[in-house]
């Protein structure tokens, strides 16, 4: 309990902001370079373990046979429009005798709507020569994210340390050209 | 209605209005009421940039919404309508701001819109009526076709004097677009050919009346300008096809360039634009991908496992029915190690709700001095001091709440679940998302007046002694790690909520699109024809009812049909739950009111409300059977 009563929840938002930014890189940028799709979709997530618990808009993820749960996300992850994630607010326990801190956070999230997909390839047939490879950002979404993390966070925050992933839209904007 | 994100919105997303249709279904009497209490507005020297970005501006500088506005293509004003007289005045008292350049100047419209419509062609329910019928003869609902081909030739109209002034006829088509919104027609196709058009203006609106629209005729009109469609940018973000034949846009064309430069401009105007003039310009399949969230299964509620779902759903209820009445009976939950913190995300996207009485939804001002968001406060010692751990402590955080209301037993829908097993102390996670009111400040402001801001980011906390702050809706996400006790009791180890700003449209809802052609489906059939059960309920909150199908017995051939339903009580309810509603009242002669009652105490789920019935028999009124 005497954890409790000094403040241990410095290194959670510096490791928060990265779990966001992991979901937001996009292929070829000019700060990253990936030498295949396999290596940029891997980096999605990659602080969740293999086998985490993860529920996206109360529907859970599934891995296919042979397949880990972690996977199965990289793989839709990377099937959805580049993103942009900023972080609002957010708040923890460590919960005495579990070695886990609960985490529930609170974010805005925006879709590139340009028509090009995270690996920057466009539907267009006839390419349009005025358009930049930047993203059209959408308006912003709402969402609400709760983690599950090891308590191991305090020190490395760059291991499998997530055990649960709870991702849920809570506003969704009525002029959005994504389906969600 | 301006959609708002964190700080300054701007740009095309910010004016959505509130007839597009896709709002949910008291829509009408919200309609109704704007009309009753607008007031409408003139605005001049806007022309420095585009009337949305005027009108955002307005929104920005003024904080007054400006709704349902459209440029007078003959005088260049841009016009639209304020909720009140006195945001009217102050609106007013802005004449002179600058915006673009210019000096914008406000002054008080003196026409309504139905006046408008009458002077010219007499008594305005008269106008409307001859619009409604009108648009009804020109629609097809078989291929769900608004033909609005020629409408100057229509025998029908041209007989009334429509189109005798220039005035009327730029009036007509934002007339027709108003009230083809009212009557909530389903149109997927909308042809507006052979009607002159040399701009988009006097149509603007088809896009707030119609954003889903997939298809569109412009052909043999009089436009020429390739910007035209700027109007409509981003705005119709369901366009699949186009058709431009006959404009001098297209017909005086001087090099393939030039044709090339129409389609990159009405492809960035419309992201879902697939064929123009029977070309196809983009791959359908890849782009619907693209433009599609990965994750494409959803539900409102998530329950790992049958046994979790019964855990978690009686949790909740309960739960939620003692915060809102006594929390001091909820400390029984709690125990020595227990934690609980509040944080306040205020700057979560809503939209602002410009009709409904449903402000004060972004006061924080109970929240803010107990608030942890912990990317706002620095202090070691605030961080520390801002979670609540064991019974004393927690009831103390609870009484500086304010007192709410939350529906969760009487608006389920309007609440998400998530709950799953937290293995690591054999016990479970519950997430609830939703809103709930304000009933009346918290039992205990001894902190409210004390609060010192703790970070530098924490400009809020400005709250003056005899300020009174203002009770209203707001939205909430809380996670509960809830642990099983001795005696099948149950204990919080973790309660963490969140405090947002009130949004209605809730991102978990069912597409209204599709919830609203379940209604039309459902009321085109014949009052007397009982709708067989649907064999799998909708895809949404399928977690939480069971399929009707399974359910033993059939509704007996005499008694009450979905159709006998109450038109208001069918809007609310999905066709599965209109079954539902109809079978329980059936087969337990209660009244609709009680029937209703019953099934939503019992989440809608068949078996629960029979097992309830049962239990409250004795105990209910006897006005609670039908006669």
């Amino acid at each position: 309990m005497s954890q409790i009563h000094q403040d241990i929840t410095q290194p959670i938002e510096p490791f928060l902001k990265k779990f966001l930014n992991s979901l937001d890189i996009q292929y070829a940028s000019t700060s990253s370079q990936y030498p295949n799709v396999e290596a940029y979709a891997t980096q999605f997530g990659k602080a969740l373990k293999p086998s985490s618990a993860i529920i996206i808009n109360g529907a859970p993820v599934i891995p296919a046979a042979n397949s880990q749960a972690k996977l199965e996300f990289q793989k839709k992850w990377l099937q959805s429009p580049l993103s942009f994630h900023q972080l609002n607010s957010y708040d923890c326990h460590l919960i005495p005798g579990t070695g886990t801190f609960i985490i529930n956070l609170s974010a805005k999230v925006r879709f590139d709507e340009s028509g090009r997909n995270r690996l920057g390839e466009s539907a267009d047939i006839i390419p349009d020569p005025q358009r930049t490879t930047r993203p059209l950002w959408g308006s912003w979404f709402g969402v609400n994210i709760t983690l599950v993390v090891d308590q191991t966070v305090m020190t490395n925050d760059e291991a499998e340390i997530i055990n649960s992933l709870n991702y849920r839209f809570t506003f969704k904007p009525e002029d959005t050209v994504i389906k969600i | 209605m301006s959609y708002r994100g964190r700080g300054r919105g701007g740009g095309y997303h910010n004016n959505y209005n509130n007839n597009n249709g896709r709002n949910n279904y008291n829509h009408q009497n919200v309609d109704s009421y704007v009309t009753q209490n607008s007031i409408p507005i003139e605005i001049m020297g806007w022309n420095g940039a585009s009337s949305e970005e005027c009108i955002n501006f307005i929104s920005r500088k003024c904080k007054i919404v400006v709704m349902n506005h459209s440029v007078d293509s003959n005088t260049g004003i841009l016009k639209g309508y304020v909720k009140t007289q006195d945001q009217a005045n102050e609106l007013l008292n802005w004449s002179g701001v600058k915006f673009a350049g210019q000096s914008l100047k406000f002054t008080k419209g003196t026409n309504s819109f139905s006046n408008k419509m009458s002077q010219s062609s007499g008594n305005s329910s008269n106008t409307i009526e001859v619009i409604t019928q009108f648009i009804k003869s020109r629609y097809q609902p078989d291929i769900k076709l608004l033909n609005l081909s020629s409408v100057k030739h229509d025998p029908q109209l041209t007989s009334q004097g429509f189109f005798n002034s220039i005035s009327t006829s730029s009036k007509f088509f934002p007339a027709l677009m108003k009230i083809a919104g009212e009557i909530k027609l389903d149109v997927v196709s909308v042809d507006l050919s052979g009607n002159e058009l040399t701009d988009l203006s006097s149509i603007s609106t088809l896009a707030v009346t119609f954003p889903l629209l997939q298809n569109l005729s412009l052909q043999n009109n009089n436009l020429s300008r390739i910007k035209v469609f700027e109007t409509w940018k981003r705005k119709l973000n369901f366009l699949r096809e186009l058709l431009l034949r006959g404009n001098p846009l297209m017909n005086n064309v001087s090099s393939p360039s030039d044709v090339e430069n129409i389609k990159f401009e009405v492809m960035r105007a419309f992201p879902r634009l697939i064929v123009v003039d029977g070309e196809i310009l983009r791959n359908e399949q890849a782009l619907n991908e693209t433009l599609s969230f990965g994750f494409t299964d959803k539900s409102s509620m998530f329950f790992q496992d049958e046994e979790i779902r019964n855990m978690a759903t009686n949790f909740i209820s309960n739960y939620l029915k003692l915060w809102d009445s006594n929390r001091a009976d909820l400390m029984v939950l709690y125990q020595a190690e227990s934690q609980f913190s509040m944080q306040v995300d205020s700057s979560h996207p809503y939209i602002i709700e410009t009709n409904a009485n449903s402000n004060n939804g972004t006061d924080f001002g109970y929240y803010l001095s107990n608030s942890r968001n912990l990317t706002r406060v620095s202090s070691a010692k605030a961080r520390v001091s801002r979670v609540a751990i064991g019974q004393e402590q927690i009831f103390k955080s609870f009484s500086q709440l304010p007192k709410t209301n939350h529906e969760i037993l009487t608006k389920p829908e309007n609440f998400s679940v998530e709950s799953y097993r937290f293995p690591q102390l054999n016990g479970i996670m519950i997430s609830i998302h939703g809103s709930f009111e304000e009933l009346a400040k918290p039992d205990n402001t001894e902190g409210l007046q004390t609060s010192i801001p703790t970070g530098p980011r924490n400009k809020f906390n400005n709250h003056q002694k005899h300020k009174t702050i203002p009770l209203g809706k707001k939205s909430f996400d809380r996670t509960l790690v809830v642990i099983p006790g001795p005696n099948g009791a149950m204990i919080v180890a973790s309660d963490l909520l969140l405090i947002r700003p009130y949004s209605s449209l809730d991102a978990w809802k069912q597409p209204q699109l599709a919830q609203q052609q379940q209604q039309q489906q459902q009321q085109q059939l014949p009052p007397h024809v009982n709708t067989p059960p649907p064999s799998a309920p909708p895809s949404s909150g399928s977690a939480t009812i069971p399929p009707v199908s399974g359910i033993p017995g059939a509704i007996p051939g005499h008694g009450p049909s979905v159709a006998d339903l109450p038109a208001e009580v069918k809007a609310s309810l999905n066709p599965v739950y209109q079954e539902l509603l109809v079978r329980i009242i059936v087969e337990t002669k209660l009244t609709l009111q009680y029937g209703l009652m019953l099934c939503e105490q019992s989440h809608w789920d068949y078996q629960q409300c029979i097992v309830n019935f049962k239990n409250s028999m004795a105990s209910l009124p006897r006005e609670a059977y039908a006669p």
